[in-house]
């Protein structure tokens, strides 16, 4: 049984402390692809919206 | 600029942290209906909006990261809508609101009601007098392209930092290049002399400013001292090394050679060589009619019209060039006339 051995208890409790520090520093925030998605994401989390309107030129 | 300094400056993303971030590509798939949907008038354009969708604040153009950031904190300060805030100024009128209401009036493309705001911020906020006006003036030069101010309005603003002891030798310099530029636009460039003149003895000396005052100096030579040899030589100073390979830079220079009518025959030989060089049809064909307005100045019109037939075989979807053709046709029929 792979997950009796001490190493591989180890490494998955290494990977849940670097999952659980990722998530908490919002680093895997994610950005809104849409209008729609944006919004919901202000009203959910009760924060304003910021609209960047860019051209590539 | 601002495409980089969102991911690498710490005071942009920490006034991020505080809000939802959307970048909306104008050109592409539902980002042109949202650009509709808000009247978006220029690039980049920033906008705040609530959850609901309604605009609280917003601001054009990217004014550096502190400022980017503090027009940010101020819009997660005070989520009013603007016309909340426009109800609210009418009542109670502090300098936050008119700062806030200032930038949309200038997102807006009104810029008379942005110098309005902007100059009641002043007055309640004489601290922060200097950062107001340049933010006056700066919205003077937009709006002048308009007719919204008159010469004299733009000077009084002018002379407010010309006399200020606040305002630095690099304020003088820009106010005196700003003046400039809407001066000339408004066919009253002599207006803006005093201004040069003034802005060059503050900066003396003053290497940081060497390449502004290098343009106010070549203004100054022509202008003032009325001597085109001194501001011919202060022009080819003003070029990067090398510019004589370099087939844009060439074409800078010879068309201020055209519009100062000096040194034309170096002009047209410089630019015809930079036609060689230009590197596609579209650049060839634009320093093409610069070679052509010089050969009409020196009067030589059937070889403008040679230059901007070719001109026009090169990019043909170009109207511009089609009536500049036009012209040279006239002016050669009236030659012979």
């Amino acid at each position: 049984m792979l997950n009796k051995s001490p190493l591989n208890r180890i490494i998955l409790l290494v990977a849940t402390a670097i999952m659980m520090l990722v998530l908490a520093t919002g680093a895997f925030a994610k950005e809104p692809e849409s209008f729609k998605e944006a919004l919901a994401l202000a009203k959910a989390q009760n924060k304003m919206l910021v609209i960047d309107f860019y051209t590539d030129w | 600029m601002f495409a980089r300094a969102v991911d690498s400056n710490q005071v942009i993303k920490d006034a991020l942290k505080n809000v939802i971030f959307l970048h909306n590509d104008c050109e592409k798939g539902e980002g042109i209906e949202v650009a509709k949907k808000y009247n978006v008038r220029g690039y980049p354009t920033f906008i705040m909006v609530n959850a609901d969708g309604e605009v609280s604040s917003s601001w054009i153009g990217y004014p550096g990261p502190d400022k980017w950031a503090s027009y940010v904190d101020a819009g997660v300060k005070d989520t009013r809508t603007v016309v909340q805030k426009k109800a609210a100024y009418e009542k109670d009128t502090t300098k936050e609101l008119a700062c806030s209401l200032a930038n949309s009036a200038s997102a807006n493309y009104d810029f008379a009601g942005a110098v309005k705001y902007f100059r009641k911020a002043r007055e309640l906020d004489p601290a922060g007098a200097r950062q107001y006006t340049d933010d006056i003036l700066t919205n003077m030069y937009y709006g002048s392209r308009g007719g919204a101010f008159t010469l004299d309005e733009v000077k009084n603003e002018a002379d407010f930092v010309m006399v200020s002891s606040e305002a630095t030798a690099e304020d003088k310099v820009n106010v005196a290049q700003m003046l400039h530029g809407m001066a000339s636009q408004m066919g009253e460039v002599e207006a803006a002399l005093p201004y040069i003149s003034a802005a060059l003895i503050a900066s003396e000396g003053l290497d940081d400013l060497a390449d502004s005052r290098l343009e106010l100096e070549i203004v100054n030579a022509l202008l003032v001292e009325k001597d085109t040899k001194k501001a011919l030589g202060l022009k080819r100073n003003s070029m990067n090394d090398g510019w004589q390979e370099d087939p844009a830079a060439i074409n800078n220079f010879a068309w201020w050679c055209f519009e100062n009518s000096i040194n034309l025959e170096e002009a047209k030989d410089l630019a015809l060589k930079a036609v060689e060089l230009a590197p596609d049809a579209g650049q060839k064909a634009n320093i093409l009619d610069t070679a052509a307005e010089i050969c009409n100045a020196m009067e030589n019109c059937e070889q403008a019209v040679e230059l901007m037939q070719k001109a026009v075989e090169l990019n043909p979807e170009k109207k511009y060039f089609k009536t500049q053709l036009a012209k040279f046709e006239e002016e050669v029929q009236k030659k012979n006339g």
